[in-house]
């Protein structure tokens, strides 16, 4: 799996999900700069990394979204291959439309930067397709903007197409919902998925639980593990 | 000719606006009273070439459309006037 991260000005967690990637799934990773229009690699998984592109100015992920790169993003994405924005790469794929909706500030006020424990809603797309379904793991989260904002009525649509792929939760009885979303974020929302399910937008940080030594966990190795298997597997249906 | 063109952007109804909860927040303990709603929004300002206001306004609504606003969760009023 042929895989390349976006580097805006700002992004600050492009090394990490580099060097997440390639040693769990020990292969090399192209780091792309947003000024470019094309991929040399032709890559199958296009990630977005955190950070705070163009300093969060105007909103965050809005001037990252209307970058050069874009046009082969989109282009990459239409084709059916994998597109996954972490952070402020889930902002920049909620205003470049790539995905519905948008985050809005924390209810806190506060920047949170913490772990976060998420639900697996579900694993019928390429991202969790090497997940169990309603287990709980843990990703930190790192964010100011992290409230997953939708309309009402496309919200419950959304719902109803089962492209909610993760929810904050309690780790103890697994309880899912919006009281254990340390954001504020609806319904507890911490990751969607579009409809054909290769397209992946979350707050929480796998790349920050990859390695031990980091002390952020380990859980994030199994979701790199999980996408390149649903790649693999999904990708020969 | 040159215009000042402001687009003044502001959350759209019913989008959480954590930011105007936090001031109303604020003025409420600073004794002001009967404050129902506060919302904070931004203002962009530019000085624009255009050949009249009405192209410097279509100009500038289509700037929001492209940039300055997002449409799911925000609003936006232009005006213009000569420089």
């Amino acid at each position: 799996m042929k895989t390349a991260v976006v580097v805006f000005p700002g992004s600050n967690c492009d090394r990490d999900v580099q060097r997440a990637v390639s040693e769990t799934l020990k292969t090399s990773v192209e780091m792309v700069w947003h000024e470019e229009t094309k991929f040399a690699s032709e890559p199958d998984l296009v990630i977005l990394p955190g950070g705070f592109s163009y300093g969060d100015y105007l909103r965050s992920g809005a001037m990252a979204a209307r970058s050069p790169i874009i046009a082969a993003v989109k282009e990459h994405a239409a084709a059916g291959k994998l597109l996954l924005g972490i952070c402020n790469g889930f902002q920049v794929l909620t205003e470049t439309k790539l995905l519905p909706g948008a985050l809005l500030t924390n209810t806190t006020t506060t920047f949170i930067c913490k772990r976060s424990y998420i639900r697996v809603e579900q694993t019928d797309n390429f991202f969790t397709y090497g997940l169990k379904k309603g287990e709980v793991v843990q990703y930190p989260i790192a964010h100011h903007e992290g409230l997953y904002f939708l309309p009402p009525a496309e919200l419950e649509e959304l719902e109803k197409a089962g492209r909610v792929v993760f929810r904050y939760a309690d780790p103890n009885t697994g309880e899912a919902g919006a009281q254990y979303a340390p954001n504020g974020s609806l319904n507890g929302i911490a990751g969607i998925c579009n409809e054909k399910g290769n397209i992946l937008g979350l707050m929480p940080h796998p790349e920050r639980a990859t390695v031990s030594h980091l002390n952020g966990g380990t859980d994030g190795a199994a979701f790199w593990l999980s996408i390149a298997r649903g790649f693999a597997e999904r990708s020969a249906c | 000719m040159i215009f000042h063109a402001e687009a003044i952007i502001t959350p759209r109804e019913g989008v959480l606006d954590t930011q105007g909860k936090a001031v109303e927040k604020t003025l409420t303990h600073l004794g002001y009273k009967g404050l129902e709603e506060v919302r904070v929004g931004r203002i962009v300002t530019m000085r624009i070439d255009a050949e009249s206001g009405d192209a410097a306004a279509e100009a500038v609504k289509n700037m929001c459309q492209d940039l300055l606003a997002n449409d799911l969760i925000e609003t936006y009023k232009i005006s213009v006037r000569e420089a």
